[in-house]
């Protein structure tokens, strides 16, 4: 499993695109097209100026992990297709 | 001021009905003027005299100098019309719908003023070329000279008009931008303060308000805590000393025992002392300066042994009360700097807590599970210090998430605690709970974010179960990477969850050994649609991970209710992350602590964050 990965890597990460999703919490998905090797603050500044939101007022998660600017879906492993769930601040009292 | 009505309605009737300006013009004087242009300008009054004129242009000897002047002006004036009227419509707009510009009114009336020197232009040139009503066939273009100069002045004039209406145009344009920016302003404006209003310092304001009104009734906030302080002062020394004159009798009496009993009688003489010494030990702990009986106490309680746990659960009641006030004081006189009086009380807390944890150590748990500790204390002042509002003040790597001052300074009362707060907690304490498990101490537990339950259940609309969402949040590599130790959920004690419920904290608990469901509400909430999906989800995880079929349609749900209550409407975020950590390592929240405690509580949570670290 391990092997297979790093042979596929360096003939992926430079050409390769993936097809990621990011799926906002009132059920939009908007569909990006992304280097595995192009760090997410990109994707996350393109989405929220879509959405027409501040970048302090998401969250962005992958399979329940929080993603940071700086990682990349190499880092973690992404598919083509896999989503993005992108959620709103909470607070409570 | 008295012509703006008069101008107005004009401009009114005339230009929004989209006639040709030439319409309001006194007739007869516009047809005399040279016989191109006034094709134009009767066109809507005279269509007779039209055709009349049209053959008088088509058969008279033009010369070309005249006629190209004459179109010349004519195309001005036309373009100048057009850009006349469609400024004057979106003015008419304007002043309709936007807020009264004084700037725009002016240029208006100006353009106003223009259209009508333009006119009596016109009129002048028709006066100078005094030609028939009626078309001469010969006469206008005859007299070339004179009549190529009116129309000459017209051009010149038109083409001021143009300008004038260009710029006014611009004018237009920029008072939209501007418009537009304010709403863009407005919108920002508003934006802020909805989230302002789910981010609590509105409701901040609310009880800075409330505090002012109860300072300007005439009893100051600070009057009565230096009074409650001073009645608490006196109270602790008077009971010190009936204390001490306790003690001393009671030495006598021993002593006098001692010497009257035989030898065999003496052992019973010790049951005798721990009870009278429980009551001094549980008064003698208040605040600062009883650091010698809190020494005291331990000293005693290790020669007695004896009622050592009821002891410090007690006096923790008392004694953290008068300590907790005093903080509020030193709050509200200074936050960053902090008196020399300051650092006396933070030493003599220090060696309280020392002289605490020796003691603790012989006890199964945390005695005082809402006690922050002398270095608590400081990375709470620090946090909540002036300072960049965007300094990182701790990184946590599983959870990664990193802690700013910003975020952190929802730890103070009353603020809410929000959600990179309680998760990074929920990261920390599963930190806590490897290394509880490397000490073999139970039970093994898994902790969620705040989001799992928006995932699995909440987010839909409506709200509805959605294994899907969060099936692969459980994946070997997801849970290494949040630091679970085990490489399944299912392969836990105890899988923890703080709920998010709108505005409200909640902790939801899966007791997988004890195959039964807990919820804690700090309000003493229910939610059976919550807890029933998180039952089915067990049963989803063993079947898709384990390919076993676990009915859990029987596992209870219980609703914990004998568990610290919340007073206030601010605390549930600091009550769950309690309930989750009580949780964590299985100890029991009846009675652990209630709402009084919760300002200490938080400052123990936050040192706790700050200094990544958990005690287990």
């Amino acid at each position: 499993m391990a092997d297979s990965g790093e042979d596929k890597k360096p003939d992926v990460s430079s050409t390769e695109h993936l097809n990621l999703k990011v799926r906002s919490q009132d059920g939009t998905t908007t569909f990006f097209k992304a280097k595995k090797t192009t760090k997410f603050s990109k994707l996350i500044s393109a989405f929220c100026a879509k959405q027409s939101i501040s970048e302090a007022e998401v969250v962005f998660m992958f399979d329940g992990e929080r993603l940071r600017g700086e990682q990349t879906p190499e880092e973690l492993d992404m598919q083509n297709d896999d989503t993005i769930d992108a959620m709103i601040h909470q607070v409570g009292g | 001021m008295v012509r703006q009505p008069q101008v107005g309605r004009r401009g009114g009737t005339a230009f929004a009905a989209k006639q040709p300006l030439q319409s309001t013009r006194p007739l007869g004087s516009v047809r005399r003027h040279g016989p191109s242009s006034s094709v134009r300008y009767v066109l809507p009054d005279r269509p007779a005299s039209l055709q009349q004129l049209q053959q008088g242009v088509l058969h008279a000897p033009a010369p070309d100098n005249a006629i190209r002047m004459l179109d010349e002006a004519n195309v001005l004036e036309a373009k100048a019309n057009v850009i006349r009227q469609t400024a004057l419509q979106e003015m008419a707009r304007n002043k309709r719908s936007g807020p009264v510009n004084y700037e725009a009114e002016r240029q208006y009336q100006e353009l106003i003023a223009q259209h009508e020197r333009l006119q009596k232009g016109q009129a002048a040139v028709a006066a100078q070329a005094p030609t028939p009503a009626v078309i001469d066939m010969a006469s206008p273009f005859g007299r070339d000279a004179s009549a190529a100069q009116p129309p000459a002045q017209a051009a010149a004039r038109a083409t001021e008009a143009a300008q004038l209406a260009a710029a006014r145009l611009v004018a237009e344009q920029s008072r939209e931008q501007e418009l537009e920016r304010r709403q863009r302003k407005e919108q920002q404006r508003l934006r802020a303060k909805s989230a302002d209003m789910f981010g609590g310092p509105s409701l901040q304001k609310l009880f800075a308000r409330c505090d002012a009104a109860l300072s300007t009734s005439g009893k100051s906030l600070a009057e009565t805590q230096e009074r409650d302080r001073e009645m608490r002062l006196d109270l602790a020394e008077s009971e010190r000393q009936t204390l001490a004159a306790l003690r001393e009798a009671r030495e006598q009496q021993r002593q006098r025992l001692q010497k009257a009993a035989p030898a065999w009688l003496r052992p019973a003489a010790a049951p005798l002392v721990p009870k009278p010494r429980a009551q001094p030990a549980r008064r003698a702990a208040p605040p600062p300066p009883a650091q010698e009986e809190c020494v005291d106490l331990v000293s005693s309680s290790e020669e007695e042994g004896e009622g050592e746990t009821a002891h410090q659960e007690g006096d923790g009641l008392y004694g953290e009360r008068g300590e907790y006030d005093q903080e509020a004081e030193e709050e509200e006189e200074a936050q960053s700097s902090y008196s020399q009086q300051a650092e006396e009380e933070l030493s003599e807390a220090m060696a309280a807590s020392v002289s605490l944890s020796a003691s603790e150590s012989e006890g199964p748990e945390l005695a005082r599970p809402y006690q922050p500790t002398a270095a608590h204390k400081r990375l709470y002042r620090q946090a909540l210090d002036k300072g960049d509002p965007e300094e990182i003040l701790m990184k946590h790597k599983n959870s990664n998430i990193d802690i700013t001052r910003r975020l952190i300074k929802c730890m103070k009362p009353p603020e809410w605690l929000n959600d990179e707060v309680m998760n990074v907690y929920m990261g920390l304490l599963q930190d806590r709970d490897t290394r509880r498990r490397k000490a073999g101490r139970g039970p093994k537990c898994h902790f969620f974010n705040s989001f799992f339950i928006n995932k699995l259940f909440l987010d839909q609309k409506p709200a509805a179960y959605a294994y899907a969402n969060v099936r692969r949040w459980t994946n070997p590599k997801r849970l290494a990477t949040w630091g679970q130790a085990s490489a399944s959920v299912l392969d836990c004690d105890v899988i923890i969850m703080p709920v998010h419920l709108g505005l409200h904290w909640t902790c939801a608990v899966v007791r997988l050994t004890d195959r039964e469901l807990v919820y804690y509400d700090s309000m003493k909430g229910e939610r059976a649609d919550i807890m029933e999906a998180l039952r089915q989800w067990v049963a989803d995880e063993f079947k898709d991970k384990r390919n076993q079929d676990v009915d859990t349609s029987t596992w209870p749900i219980r609703y914990e209710k004998d568990i610290p209550q919340q007073h206030n409407g601010s605390d549930c975020g600091a009550f769950t992350l309690a309930f989750a950590e009580f949780e964590g390592r299985g100890a029991s929240l009846a009675g652990a602590f209630a709402q009084e405690h919760m300002n200490a509580y938080r400052v123990k949570l936050t040192g706790e964050i700050l200094s990544s670290c958990i005690s287990t």
